[in-house]
This record gives structure tokens, sequence and C-alpha cells, in this order.
């Protein structure tokens, strides 16, 4: 009798914590800058939780290329082929700014979460491909596993939100995201996580703070 | 409407978990099709300092969106002022005509007074002595007052 096919379980990356933020499951990943910047390859520095893995620049290192779905517009700062899907990076425009494991929550800015998931939006809806939201820090990397409210309402609020910032066809994450950040905290359920209330750690002592 | 799917989880292999989510599709284009100043805008402000992203400038739409407002707007006022008027018209009354010059109405000619009938002496009722005192001579005069 011929054994059934098992089926092996797809490798879970090391986070190191994830909490609930208006709705958006983050997942964190702490890492040593010095040693990030270290590394001789574009996913090894920017993706250091990917290091070795097989995913690859769609466009060369530093080109923005632009991703529309329909009204809205956006040029991520690196979309990367990761098996099936892609993944849709925001690392650049950041403060410098090293985040505290302990304090992490505290210092999120949601504007900047619901932008990488507004142009995640568009990537997936310009290639048709499940793409996933990442932005990497100066110690840290965050992935965005956004709910059915948070995704709703950026996905209805495409053309409110052109309307809004007098846009004469398309509106960019940046733009989207201002204009659903009031009314996801004003979504029954979902203020009370925008403090980052709900956490579920995960920790890993091995990396330091 | 556009399907869009957004990875739940990153794996070392790839993503899973895909969320579907339903995009409006753009409105028909003008000839120029993508707007680069929203595409100026888009260049990130990511994970700046500043409180927001600023708004894209007006375009041709915007433009004759705000004419068209202020045409309405204008008819309105017109409109509004009209049915007061009316309101006014038809409560208080038309205003009165333009005043001529102050003239004083001209009057008639005073009429010349009317003869007054002279009684001849022979008309006269008769009356007793004491009733009627002794009229002087220089009677002739029409007496004006009568005896009740």
């Amino acid at each position: 009798m011929p054994t059934p096919p098992t089926s092996q379980p797809p490798a879970t990356l090391p986070w190191h914590d994830e909490a609930d933020v208006l709705g958006v499951r983050i997942r964190v990943h702490f890492f040593d800058p010095a040693a990030a910047d270290a590394a001789p390859d574009f996913v090894g520095r920017q993706l250091p939780i990917l290091a070795g893995s097989g995913a690859t620049l769609l466009a060369p290192e530093g080109q923005r290329q632009p991703y529309r779905a329909g009204a809205l517009l956006a040029q991520p700062d690196a979309v990367l082929a990761h098996g099936d899907g892609l993944l849709c990076l925001t690392y650049k425009g950041g403060d410098g700014r090293l985040v505290q494991r302990a304090l992490w929550q505290m210092q999120w800015r949601v504007d900047v979460m619901l932008q990488c998931i507004a142009s995640a939006m568009a990537v997936a809806g310009q290639t048709q491909r499940p793409t996933a939201a990442l932005w990497r820090g100066a110690n840290l990397l965050a992935q965005f596993d956004p709910g059915v409210a948070a995704l709703e309402c950026l996905a209805t609020n495409v053309s409110a939100a052109r309307h809004y910032w007098r846009a004469l066809q398309v509106v960019s994450p940046a733009q989207l995201a201002a204009f659903c950040e009031p009314r996801l905290r004003a979504l029954p359920g979902l203020a009370a996580t925008a403090a980052g209330i709900g956490s579920v750690a995960v920790r890993d002592d091995s990396v330091p703070d | 409407m556009i399907h869009v799917q957004i990875a739940s989880e990153v794996t070392a292999d790839g993503v899973r978990g895909a969320r579907w989510v339903l995009l409006e599709a753009a409105e028909p284009p003008p000839s120029d099709a993508v707007d680069t100043r929203a595409t100026a805008v888009a260049a990130p402000a990511v994970a700046s300092q500043s409180s927001g992203p600023a708004p894209a400038s007006m375009g041709r739409d915007s433009v004759a969106d705000g004419l068209r407002l202020r045409v309405l707007k204008a008819l309105v006022m017109v409109l509004g002022l009209g049915a007061a008027l009316w309101t006014a018209a038809v409560q208080i009354g038309p205003p009165a005509p333009a005043a001529t010059p102050h003239v004083l109405p001209v009057l008639p000619p005073p009429a010349a007074p009317a003869p007054v009938p002279t009684v001849p002496a022979s008309a006269v009722v008769p009356q007793s002595a004491a009733d009627t005192p002794a009229v002087p001579a220089s009677a002739g005069l029409p007496r004006l007052t009568a005896l009740l």
C-alpha cells in the first residue's frame, strides 16, 4: 500500500514579536543593523529574516517601478519575487532611529503601516499575484497581515481619497493612508488596538535589544 | 473591479494565506494617462517627519467644479433675493410710485357770494306788538336772523 505523500509544513520565520494594531497583525523581527548592512546581497541587507532564501528583486536595486491598480498608484522601494508571491518592501525615508524591543508598539506609526499595505495592494492589483507588505526600519523588519476591516477600508476609500485630495486621476498610498487612518480608528473594536493593546508576545531573547 | 490578494504570512519558501479584496477600477483617463504630479506625491515620505502628504494641485476637473459651484451660488442668491422681494410685496404692498414735486392743489376761485334775497315789507308776517320790539326806522337792512 503506497504511503500517502507527506507535505512538509512551510518553514516559519523567526519572528520575535507580534501585535494587533487597528485590525492589522504585525510581526516584527529585530536584527543587528551593522550585521545586516554587511550582507553582500540586497535580501540579506534589507530582509535579514529571509537571508539565503530565493527572494529576488524584480527591478534593479534603487529603481522604483510604478504599480497601478485602479486609481491607486504606488512606487514601492522594492518588489521581490518570493515563491509564488511577491514581497512589497518599504525601507527608504526612515529617520534611522533604533526601535526598542520593549517599546516598539508605543513607537509604531500607523500611517507608515497603512502606506505599506496600500503599496502592496497596488502591486497585487497590477501583477495579480499574492503580495505581502513589509517595512524595514533601522533594526526592525515588520510584516503586515491586514484584517478584513483594514483591507476593506483601504479598498473602498480609494475614490473618496482621490476626491478628498483633489487628485486628477490617481491617489498615492500616503494619501490613501492619511484618509483612511481616522476612519479605521473610528471603527468599533479597532480603536482599542491602536495603542498596541492585545499583543501576543513571541519573544526570542537571542537578539539583544 | 480589480481582484487584489494580500498575503497574510511570509514563509521561507514564499507567501501564503492570501486575503482577497476588490478595488474599484479606474475611471477612463483623459489624453494623458498618468498624473505625474500624483506620482511625485507618491515618492515617499513614507517614514518622513512631515505631518502628512501635500494634496495634488487642482486639475481641470477641479477648476470646472469650482466654476460650477460659483454659478450655483449666484443662482441661489438671486432666487433667494427674488423670493424675499416677492414676499415683501405680498405682505406689505408694492412700493409707492415716485413722489411728484410738492404742488399745492389749486383751489377754485371763491364763488361770488349769492345775493341775499331781500324780503319785502309786505311779506313780513304781522306779529303782535308784544313779541316784536319796535323796529327802528333804520331797519331797512335785511334781517339776517330769523325769529324762532
